[in-house]
């Protein structure tokens, strides 16, 4: 079969279907920005401004003032930003992957159909990872044409004499500074790359989604995990915080050491614990389920704790996005607190650690909860038969609806509070100078609440689908 | 008859998951009571996908589809989506896919099982005059005496044992 005959059908979808793909293409388009911010701040040329200190004595010093952020002019911050950025493409590639789920029932029954007219697995494999590839693909390029938009729009120098703003004298030398650095241009290959990066993970994703979907030509069946879930989640955690251990010991003056063995064994210890995390979900939720079945006898509760040890990983993919962005939140005010304390960053003010700590966290708190949003909801509409057969047996709306806050909750709860440790742990680990870890205890309540009532909010408005969708006349729709 | 069933399901279970699609495309054609068309595909759209499928262009595809339809009488919902079709005309859409590869069997669950008499009369008219034509065997399973009566050879089961004629009878 021809391969634009595949594209065709992958796109040949309803409203549904196209939703689906503008929102798979919007994640990627976010990834995208992000990446391409980061390679930005990476690419920076390294600043040297000479002081003269007078009587022929001068200094060098590795900070400027061409930006209006102490962030970026400070060369030994850019590596934190970068990498602060890097980690924002988590949930918003995460994001494009829960948003292609979206209407995959019906998309599935699709391909089962096609499958029925003589396509073989091979070729359904390729109709269903084509949608989202290509998706994501055209998301990149958007995703680059808002990145260059961006910096034409936001390539507006202002005055500012950063001498006097610092010591609150009246200006005298003013200077040109950006907002953002839209001065600079990272390799054209890095925009390749990205591209090429982007579409690939969603390739992969798209291809592990469908490894549990087996498209007959009779019928789509969808594989649950249903084995006892282990607890090597916690594994990947130690081994998160072992490595990071390590990060810490290796010797930061030597060259080959800066260049591979720092940064692969920084990225292994972050990406194991945000893993690690992100995983506990499943197996949290369960044991916090089993414990609910046996001491909790009310009808809301039993029916939670049934779904929930029924398929433990159903509940709990959807929390992911949100735990990874608790723990970079937690990570963060850890970090800033630090920070706050004078310990590093001399050159960085306190109002700008502020300013992009709140942008890191308000980013991936409103991605997480857009995609909370999308799962619960795609969920009900999964359910929505088995659903209605317990309306129509006599399950009032009320139970159903403590049943689904519960099913969102019992998982979540510890969850996010397991998130919140281990982010705080993480940076701790990594502190030179003492800090009691009650420090930042606010802020980290504020974002550990704030989760969980996100988490309470999304099941909340999904609770509108529910009585829509759990009308008795679904059982008698196809 | 039976040890040539079982000659003929261990033959088919022999192959691999890709040969049996190729065979569903090329010598059988599968026909239900409802659900096999691609609701977001037109109906020739849906006619030439088996030939699509085989490697076909789009041109040739297309074309053959449209004189598929034309033979079932439903020319002119070539370019509708099956949920702007009548029962009948989606069936008949759905034979017209069925027989586009000119299948050498067809298999036909209750093809009837959700239309109305008369859009039923029209369905298995068709059928068999197109299968005559075409020389396609066609295995119809029915409840339907009347569907029944369109065969040239009828088969009785009762809890999966045949019934001989005696008992068809009875």
């Amino acid at each position: 079969m021809r391969p634009s005959t595949l594209v065709k059908l992958a796109w040949a979808g309803n409203r549904a279907d196209w939703l689906r793909l503008v929102f798979t293409a919007c994640g990627a388009a976010m990834g995208t920005i992000v990446l391409l911010a980061a390679a930005t701040v990476h690419w920076l040329p390294p600043t040297e401004l000479i002081i003269e200190l007078g009587e022929g004595a001068w200094s060098i010093t590795h900070t400027d003032h061409r930006y209006a952020t102490s962030l970026l002019n400070d060369t030994a911050a850019r590596p934190v930003v970068a990498a602060a950025l890097l980690l924002l493409t988590l949930p918003a590639l995460a994001f494009a992957g829960q948003s292609a789920r979206l209407g995959a029932p019906a998309r599935d029954r699709r391909l089962a159909a096609i499958r029925l007219a003589g396509a073989t697995p091979g070729q359904i494999r390729f109709v269903g990872v084509a949608e989202a590839t290509v998706a994501c693909f055209v998301g990149a390029l958007l995703g680059i044409g808002c990145y260059l938009a961006i910096r034409v729009l936001a390539h507006r120098p202002v005055l500012a004499d950063p001498w006097a703003e610092s010591t609150g004298e009246p200006p005298r030398n003013l200077v040109p500074r950006l907002p953002l650095p839209t001065d600079a241009l990272p390799p054209l290959w890095t925009f390749g790359a990205v591209v090429v990066a982007v579409t690939a993970v969603a390739a992969l994703l798209s291809a592990l989604a469908l490894r549990r979907v087996t498209v007959t030509p009779l019928a789509v069946r969808w594989r649950s995990r249903q084995r006892p879930l282990r607890w090597w989640p916690l594994v990947l955690i130690a081994v998160g915080f072992v490595v990071l251990v390590v990060h810490l010991t290796i010797d930061r003056q030597n060259v080959g050491n800066q260049r591979v063995l720092l940064p692969l064994t920084g990225w292994t210890a972050v990406l194991s614990l945000i893993f690690g995390v992100a995983l506990c979900a499943a197996p949290l939720g369960q044991l916090v389920a089993r414990l609910t079945r046996r001491y909790m006898r009310r009808p809301g509760p039993m029916l939670a704790a049934k779904w929930i040890i029924a398929d433990p990983w159903s509940g709990t993919r959807s929390l992911a996005i949100l735990l990874i962005s608790v723990f970079i939140g937690a990570a963060a005010i850890r970090g800033i607190t630090y920070a706050e304390a004078g310990l590093v960053f001399g050159w960085v003010t306190e109002q700008d650690v502020h300013r992009f700590g709140l942008f890191v966290l308000v980013v991936t708190l409103v991605v997480a909860s857009a995609g909370l949003l999308f799962a619960m909801v795609e969920g009900m509409l999964t359910r929505r038969r088995a659903l209605a057969g317990l309306i129509a047996a006599g399950t009032p709306h009320g139970t159903l609806a403590r049943a689904v806050l519960m099913q969102a909750l019992l998982p979540g709860v510890p969850a996010v509070l397991l998130a919140v440790v281990v982010g705080v742990a993480a940076v701790a680990s990594a502190e030179t100078q003492p800090l009691p870890l009650s420090a930042g205890a606010t802020e980290l309540a504020l974002l550990g609440g704030g989760a969980i009532a996100g988490i309470a909010l999304a099941a909340a408005v999904s609770l509108i689908v529910l009585r829509a969708s759990v009308a008795v006349d679904e059982l008698r729709t196809e | 008859m039976t040890e040539s069933l079982l000659e003929a399901e261990g033959l088919v279970k022999s192959l691999r998951e890709r040969d049996r699609s190729r065979l569903r495309r090329t010598d059988f054609g599968v026909l239900f009571q409802f659900g096999q068309l691609v609701a977001e595909l037109t109906a020739a759209e849906n006619v030439a996908l088996p030939l699509l499928l085989g490697g076909a262009r789009w041109g040739q595809a297309e074309a053959k589809a449209r004189e598929w339809l034309d033979r079932f009488g439903v020319g002119d919902v070539a370019g509708a989506v099956p949920t702007a079709m009548s029962g009948g005309q989606a069936q008949r859409v759905a034979l017209a896919r069925a027989m586009v590869t000119s299948p050498a069997v067809l298999f036909a669950d209750e093809p009837t099982g959700a239309l109305d008499s008369l859009a039923s009369e029209q369905v298995l008219q068709v059928l068999t005059a197109q299968a005559r034509a075409h020389n396609t065997t066609v295995v119809l399973v029915t409840h339907d005496a009347t569907a029944a009566a369109y065969a040239d050879r009828e088969i009785a089961m009762r809890d999966g044992t045949l019934l001989t004629s005696a008992e068809v009878a009875r």
